[in-house]
């Protein structure tokens, strides 16, 4: 029933934002905007991609970067050098990028007792076998980089704007719905138990091996697929910038452990918060801040808050809610920037809360009586 | 064949220092069980802070070491009590261990841009130096880091064999709490291990400076050849971990040149291991289990 509910939610979410675009001019969304949205979906799909794997394995995966490339130079060479259609090429790219990633994971966990550093660090160096592959071919791309041209596409899906912007929510949408998907089937509960204890899940009859291949493919294919599109966006890209350990795959990393790694909804509102928030810094010419502070950060939120805020969210929607528009408005009524920046503002302050009074709640001892909202025990 | 023999007298020399390098990951990840991807990034800062201290106050890059050994022993030791204050190991380690090492490419970018720098070779002639040795060239900064890298090696190799200290050190990474109740103190080892990842660091760092252009993703390339051949030598181990770095750097660099382009080599590296994976994984595994 859950699982029904969250997929009815998340497809009617992706209704109405499909259909935002129509009423722009309405509700003063500028193009930027609609970019800005694009991107945030963006992201959206690639944590929710990641956490698939790792958030429900337990598996790190620190190379997406490295899938990403494979499904950006995927589609590139079949619509450029194949001639095949761009809306075919998005599906091919993440079957193309799952395969590679079932066949390079079937190498690692065909060994059961390899720790899973072992994996880690693989996903590392895959990423820079990626670059210098990709660096000295030819055929994929030799160094000089690749230029994408906006494909042509049916009329009714707008201006570019609005057609990248709606390939993005249905991209989002397919994403997370195979994440609930995962989540609530037995295939998900599989993985759940390699997490906690895979010998144990393996005593109990859970084929580890299967599981971890095909959520490692999929997890990829939904990179690769994700990727293929985002091509469009970027226009031109080379191998330097799309391999590279400091892009998407620490972005995702940090977006999934900030939202929370043990539920669906974690890597949504990681991207959301974590997205909405570096975006600002780099507007403002920050890139580099934005880097120091994204990877401090991930150190620091190991520290205090390694299961994210999704499950601190879920038991205080009031409190979170509450600072969200309270901060939001406050950033208005100070006049700080734009629209963006206050939501910016608002979110950031909701997650420093749900993290103060997470950890208040735990080393205090309140009083009996406590209200809920102050970290009290549930009545 | 003259090409093949000098390539592989470079790649021998080049092989010294990422063996070098691949030790710190090896005690980091054999006796820590931290992967700690942070050290590539010490490794480039170790390498900038010679550069600047040459470059800027003319000091011999060889003599940086008074000050990034004990700089980069302090940093690791403090990084590390944070770690073992908050059990941050395994994935959980790697996780803020990855965060740091973007943190400091950043923070490299920050101060020294992105351009590629190597230290002024005017004042410092033996940088460009080349010995000749039957008509093949052996760059002298190489010799120098191929030097002192095996120097490095052979006393760390014989400090965790010979001495009391290094008895503890291996038997923190065996189990840790037994080697707890023989009161060995984690703390206190642990500290000490990753003061020597420190040095370690530093010392490749300013070899690193000393033999090459630095730039601040310069630790992504190195990424590759250090982690394989920790998994062939073993995580943990010293001298093996040092052999398979140089063997892996000859292979995969003839590899390159058979191929006609070096570009190859990580590639050549990483089917190797892939290799090793398939034909002999009892033997890695032992080595990996936890």
């Amino acid at each position: 029933v859950t699982a029904r509910r969250s997929l009815a939610g998340v497809v009617a979410a992706g209704v109405l934002l499909y259909f935002l675009p129509s009423f722009a001019s309405t509700l003063g969304l500028q193009t930027t905007d609609i970019l800005f949205l694009y991107t945030l979906l963006f992201w959206i799909t690639q944590a929710t991609a990641w956490n698939i794997f790792t958030g429900y394995s337990g598996y790190f995966n620190f190379g997406q970067s490295a899938f990403y490339g494979v499904g950006l130079y995927a589609s590139v060479i079949l619509i450029q050098d194949h001639g095949i259609n761009f809306f075919a090429a998005i599906p091919l790219a993440g079957l193309v990028t799952g395969a590679i990633a079932g066949v390079i994971a079937f190498f690692v966990f065909r060994l059961r007792e390899v720790a899973g550093l072992l994996f880690a660090l693989l996903t590392v160096v895959l990423t820079f076998v990626g670059m210098s592959v990709a660096q000295v071919s030819q055929s994929i791309d030799g160094g000089r980089g690749r230029t994408v041209n906006i494909p042509h596409y049916p009329h009714f899906l707008g201006d570019y704007a609005s057609f990248i912007y709606r390939l993005g929510v249905v991209m989002a949408v397919v994403a997370v719905c195979i994440s609930i998907v995962v989540y609530y089937s037995k295939f998900g509960w599989g993985l759940f138990a390699i997490r906690d204890q895979e010998a144990v899940a393996e005593g109990l009859g859970v084929p580890t091996l299967r599981y971890k291949l095909l959520a490692f493919a999929l997890s990829c294919g939904i990179v690769g697929s994700s990727a293929a599109i985002h091509s469009v966006q970027l226009s031109y890209f080379q191998p330097t910038d799309v391999f590279d350990l400091g892009g998407v795959a620490i972005a995702v990393v940090f977006m999934c452990i900030v939202g929370g790694r043990n539920h669906w909804l974690g890597p949504i509102i990681g991207a959301i918060v974590i997205y909405t928030a570096t975006s600002r810094l780099v507007q403002s010419n920050l890139a580099t801040w934005n880097d120091i502070i994204r990877g401090v950060g991930l150190a620091v939120v190991m520290v205090v808050a390694r299961d994210g805020i999704v499950g601190r969210l879920m038991a205080q929607p009031m409190l979170a809610g509450g600072v969200l528009v309270l901060a939001t408005l406050l950033a208005a009524v100070a006049g700080i920037g734009g629209t963006i920046d206050r939501i910016a503002v608002g979110l950031v302050a909701m997650v420093v809360v749900l993290l103060v009074q997470g950890a208040l709640a735990s080393r205090l001892r309140l009083p009996a009586g406590t209200p809920r909202w102050l970290g009290g025990a549930a009545r | 064949m003259s090409v093949y023999v000098q390539t592989a007298l470079s790649s021998l020399l080049t092989g010294g220092l990422y063996g070098l390098m691949a030790i710190g990951l090896s005690l980091s990840w054999g006796l820590l069980r931290l992967a700690n991807i942070a050290y590539f990034g010490m490794i480039a800062l170790a390498a900038y802070v010679t550069y600047g201290l040459s470059q800027n106050h003319g000091w011999d890059p060889l003599l940086t070491v008074v000050v990034t050994i004990p700089l980069f022993f302090l940093i690791a030791v403090t990084i590390q009590s944070v770690f073992t204050r908050f059990a941050l190991v395994g994935f959980q380690g790697m996780v803020a261990t990855f965060g740091l090492y973007t943190a400091i490419v950043a923070i490299a970018q920050l101060i020294w841009t992105a351009d590629y720098r190597q230290i002024d070779a005017a004042h410092n002639s033996y940088l460009l130096t080349s010995w000749f040795v039957g008509g093949y060239a052996l760059r002298l900064p190489l010799v120098i880091a191929f030097v002192v890298s095996t120097a490095f090696v052979v006393a760390l190799e014989l400090t965790l064999r010979r001495t009391r200290y290094g008895k503890a050190m291996r038997a923190i990474g065996h189990d840790r709490q037994i080697a707890g109740a023989f009161g060995v103190s984690y703390a206190r080892v642990a500290a000490v291990i990753s003061g020597i990842i420190g040095g370690t660091a530093a010392v490749s760092g300013t070899l690193v400076s000393m033999s090459t252009s630095i730039s601040p993703g310069v630790a992504f390339s190195w990424f590759g050849t250090v982690f394989v051949a920790v998994v062939i030598g073993g995580p943990g181990n010293v001298l093996f971990v040092f052999l398979a770095a140089i063997v892996l750097t000859v292979m995969s660099n003839i590899a390159g040149l058979v191929f006609n382009d070096l570009g190859y080599a990580p590639l050549v590296t990483f089917v190797l291991l892939l290799a090793m994976l398939l034909v002999r994984p009892q033997g890695l595994s032992k080595a990996m289990a936890e």
